[in-house]
């Protein structure tokens, strides 16, 4: 039985680690080319290079409507796929950490059902994207806010697990709101915009919703890479967290503070895309062990590149959207349970 | 134990006080069953229905432009006393309004999309009118037809939007007895319907001009009409079709979609609140260039009227939007329709409302608040 875990080695020599974090750089720019010249607009990859070329020298001309579409549609989704990708990758790899628990997903403090309740109850009284984004981002912090508030008690240990528990209920308190907002929702117009949205897409892309995702997923994400390392000790007991000279409270809510950014803004510009945040940080770990200081930087990049394909799948392969989410769970499933097969599992 | 004995008797009491009640208002229902005679009807599902011959309280509980093909098929519109919202919403926003005052009818039973049976069941329906093609009525009308109510099932499912209307009319008119009007109706439609296959029929194969039908933009996204209404508008007014290839009925699709298609002729549907202005000038969902667009270079993005109902989907203008469609993909082969007079006079012949030049004006740019 004894088969051997398959674990690639990056970080023992200096021209190894070099080669490691430039393949993570380099791969979702990659992908973003690559994927930058598909798309339902017919043109070869060598007229879309040089419209990017225009678009990047000269600007783009009246009736140069190639370069418009690149620049105006196919740029701006895969700027938000990798934002999104990255984004929900990491939250969902700082989430195991603090919960010390393999199944927590971004939404386990019930962000994503607070921002989803958010942008619905919006998309009801018809507001603009923007105003959407806005109203379901700040539902997003609320629905936090109270978890937290639920979660709040003596010692640590019962802190962590009430969060959890906090998290189930406002969760589900949310998702009995969305399905109430749905019984309102006029069935011909409003209802299948609505659930649309609830399948998660990326087609609402545009500079302005990518401007408005951007500085918090950023943020959070740079957050969350200048604390890597302290990500290896949450998942310990808290003396031993305070041994190490870190504080634990502190520690964990700028741990949840800066997922919750990340995974509000994503869910405020794309709806609920499932499985990201759970299946990235996992392929990472069987890939690359446990260590936080390469699993952040890690998810980052595979997670950007994922959600490049993934969504550039969604707009392409048929000419109406597929919604993302489905496209997550049939590509990621299979994917995930060969990794858990070859590798034989993975441990936190 | 005596405070529990008296609890008890007091609930005793009002359940015999409730099916008190409930007794009087059956043996009234089957009063009236035997006083009047019944007629009987084969609906959409194959079934006979019987409804009554006398026909005074009507509900239509699907989300459907049936209600304006009920008012124009001589079903008075103050028997109708429940409505779908988006139905109402659309009555009461639409010239429907002109013919019909629906502002009180109900809309309780809908709760999102099923039906609540006992709202309807309040309403005291003689006959529903219901989609036989939607699951959550058919689940509501069996539990209708257990309580003794007529259900009539209609379709969707027809793409020819003419044939549609024609279909509803028809089993409306049998159903509440006002056949002879159906009829005028049905011919008229044929009629317009041929006249315009006719004329596009010569065009030859190459010439054709392509269109494609938005059902719906606002900031949630595109939809484009893909199967059933969508290919039967394009097919009869000789367009080439360039969303063949969608497999929905209502797809969502995307700018760049649209862009690869590129048609010389863009219908969007009144559900949305965009104008062909708003498109041309930018102003559209933030982001959203279309101008490079051939149809909107060429100022041949058009918005669709609203009438007695939005005019994609059949409804009781659907003659109408036939001929408006195809006038503006084929100017030249139409010279001799004006189709503000041919609106005037539909309007005049059978709904027997005149309409201003305002009033036409309206119809041709429907007011934001009336989208969906």
């Amino acid at each position: 039985m004894g088969r051997k875990k398959f674990r690639l080695d990056v970080t023992s020599t200096r021209s190894r680690r070099i080669l490691f974090y430039l393949t993570l750089i380099l791969l979702p720019l990659l992908a973003g080319v690559i994927c930058l010249c598909i798309g339902r607009y017919t043109t070869t990859a060598g007229e879309t290079l040089a419209a990017l070329g225009r678009i990047l020298t000269q600007g783009v001309e009246q009736g140069d409507n190639l370069a418009k579409i690149i620049r105006d549609m196919r740029l701006p989704r895969i700027v938000l796929a990798i934002l999104v990708g990255a984004g929900l990758s990491v939250a969902g790899l700082a989430f195991q950490s603090l919960f010390a628990n393999p199944m927590a997903s971004p939404d386990t403090l019930g962000v994503a059902a607070g921002a989803s309740f958010g942008a619905v109850l919006a998309l009801l009284f018809d507001t603009s994207t923007l105003t959407t984004q806005f109203i379901a981002l700040l539902m997003g912090f609320a629905a936090v806010g109270l978890t937290l508030s639920i979660g709040k008690g003596k010692g640590a240990e019962r802190s962590l697990t009430s969060m959890i528990l906090g998290g189930m209920v406002i969760s589900s308190l949310f998702s009995a709101l969305i399905s109430l907002v749905k019984l309102v929702a006029d069935t011909d117009s409003k209802l299948p915009a609505i659930t649309y949205w609830l399948m998660g897409s990326l087609s609402n892309a545009t500079w302005y919703t990518v401007a408005f995702a951007l500085p918090f997923v950023l943020g959070g994400i740079g957050l969350l890479y200048s604390i890597r390392w302290r990500l290896n000790i949450l998942p310990m007991s808290e003396d031993e967290i305070q041994a190490s000279g870190s504080n634990v409270t502190v520690l964990r809510l700028v741990t949840a503070l800066a997922s919750t950014m990340i995974t509000a803004a994503c869910v405020s510009t794309c709806g609920q895309v499932g499985w990201v945040g759970l299946l990235i940080p996992h392929i990472c770990r069987m890939a690359l062990g446990s260590d936080n200081m390469v699993l952040v930087p890690a998810s980052v990049s595979v997670g950007a590149v994922f959600m490049i394909l993934v969504d550039t799948a969604a707009r392409s392969l048929s000419p109406s959207e597929i919604p993302v989410s489905v496209l997550t769970a049939i590509i990621g499933a299979p994917v995930f349970i060969a990794l858990l097969r070859k590798t034989g599992g993975w441990s936190l | 134990m005596r405070k529990m004995k008296k609890w008890i008797s007091l609930l005793l009491l009002i359940t015999m006080a409730l099916s008190l009640f409930a007794g009087c208002g059956s043996e009234q229902a089957s009063d009236a069953d035997t006083a009047v005679e019944t007629r009987t009807v084969v609906d959409a599902t194959g079934r006979e229905i019987t409804v009554p011959g006398e026909i005074n309280r009507v509900v239509i509980i699907s989300t459907m432009p049936l209600c304006s093909v009920y008012c124009m098929a001589g079903g008075d519109p103050d028997k109708l006393v429940g409505l779908t919202p988006s139905s109402k919403n659309a009555a009461v926003n639409s010239f429907l309004s002109q013919v019909a005052d629906l502002t009180d009818v109900s809309t309780a039973f809908a709760e999102g999309e099923t039906v609540n049976v006992e709202e309807v069941m309040n309403l005291e329906p003689d006959v529903v009118f219901y989609n036989s093609w939607n699951t959550p009525d058919c689940e509501a009308v069996e539990q209708l037809e257990a309580l003794g109510v007529a259900c009539v099932g209609f379709t969707t499912e027809i793409p020819s939007a003419i044939e549609s209307v024609n279909t509803w009319a028809t089993l409306i008119g049998q159903v509440m007895g006002t056949e002879m009007q159906a009829d005028e109706i049905v011919a008229y439609g044929l009629e317009v319907e041929k006249m315009v296959m006719d004329r596009v029929s010569q065009i030859p194969e190459e010439e054709r001009r392509s269109a494609l039908i938005l059902t719906n933009y606002n900031a949630s996204g595109i939809t484009a009409a893909g199967t059933t209404f969508g290919r039967y508008w394009l097919a009869t007014i000789g367009a080439e079709n360039v969303a063949m290839e969608l497999e929905q009925k209502v797809a969502p699709v995307s700018l760049e979609q649209i862009y690869e298609w590129d048609p010389d002729v863009i219908f969007l549907n009144s559900f949305s609140a965009f104008t062909a202005e708003d498109i041309a000038a930018n102003n559209a969902v933030a982001g959203h260039d279309w101008t490079g667009l051939t149809s909107v270079q060429n100022g041949e993005f058009y918005k669709m009227p609203l009438g007695m109902y939005y005019w994609f989907p059949p409804c009781s203008d659907s003659p109408l939007a036939l001929q408006w469609m195809a006038k503006h993909l084929y100017p030249e082969l139409f010279t001799d329709i004006d189709m503000d007079t041919e609106i005037k006079d539909y309007y005049e012949r059978f709904y027997g409302v005149t309409l201003s030049d305002e009033d036409l004006n309206t119809l041709y740019n429907p007011p934001a608040e009336s989208a969906m």
